[in-house]
């Protein structure tokens, strides 16, 4: 038990500092994510970035509402293998 | 859980580039102790700015001035502790499957009497993270969220409306 709360006093005291440089990670790939699709699909009619044919995906929400995006949303321009490998990460650690 | 849309405002590359921690587990989980609590203040604002607004736009400054710290912290260290910090963290890797520092407590003391000698850092007591604690920030709380106004709401019979018995009895006449 000792042990236990001692292990989890490491994780509580490093939680900020892992969530601080997870959180500009995420920002930076949105940002990359973006450019892409920008880039990707600038030669098709009437395509909004990040919508379907600027059906987006919720309507209630304010747009510059800050909604968290999934694994496949921020991976979608990488490679099957990278993907795989991203998605099994957790179970080799 | 979308795809970020060009209406959304997205950090500018250099709002996001801040010197990170080049660290691994080990060394990190060793460092945790003296870490958290020598950036507590900061550790504690950033964590109540990403509970309160849940927005990790609106915290950057918070996360900068967390890491900022941290890099300050094991700058500190190196210069002092390096030797036995090292010690002590590769015992750590070698000696444990989850990083615990169960079964290296002696170079666990060597560390912490240099850390306490050179640094005046104390370790906190076991258990001085799982606790729950009080912070007080400079930053305004922000309002609660407004109630929510539904306008497609069905339209309801008032209430006098006259509700005479049924012609026929109940339908669910096993009730009776």
């Amino acid at each position: 038990m000792r042990e236990r709360l001692e292990n989890n006093d490491s994780r509580v005291a490093l939680q900020p500092f892992i969530l601080a440089e997870r959180n500009r990670m995420l920002l930076r790939q949105m940002r990359r994510i973006r450019d892409e699709e920008n880039e990707l699909m600038k030669g098709v009619a009437g395509w909004e970035t990040g919508t379907l044919y600027g059906e987006p995906v919720y309507h209630t929400t304010d747009p510059d509402e800050w909604t968290e995006p999934t694994l496949g949303e921020l991976w979608t321009h990488a490679s099957e293998k990278n993907i795989k490998e991203r998605e099994s990460w957790a179970f080799w650690v | 859980m979308s795809a970020p849309t060009n209406l959304m405002t997205l950090p500018m590359e250099e709002e996001l580039t801040v010197e990170e921690i080049p660290l691994s587990a080990p060394a990190l989980r060793t460092a945790s102790y003296h870490m958290g609590k020598h950036c507590l203040h900061q550790s504690r604002e950033f964590m109540l700015c990403d509970n309160e607004l849940r927005d990790p736009r609106k915290c950057l400054k918070e996360g900068a001035a967390l890491t900022a710290c941290g890099m300050d912290f094991l700058r500190k260290l190196k210069k002092s502790c390096n030797d036995e910090f090292e010690t002590h963290w590769r015992c750590i890797e070698n000696k444990s499957s989850d990083l615990s520092p169960a079964r290296c407590r002696n170079s666990q003391g060597v560390y912490d009497k240099c850390m306490l000698d050179n640094l005046g850092m104390e370790r906190p007591y076991n258990g001085f993270y799982s606790r729950p604690h009080m912070h007080e920030s400079a930053r305004p709380q922000p309002p609660p969220p407004a109630p929510k106004i539904y306008t497609d709401v069905p339209r309801v019979l008032p209430p006098d409306y006259p509700k005479p018995p049924a012609k026929y009895g109940s339908r669910q006449y096993w009730f009776e």
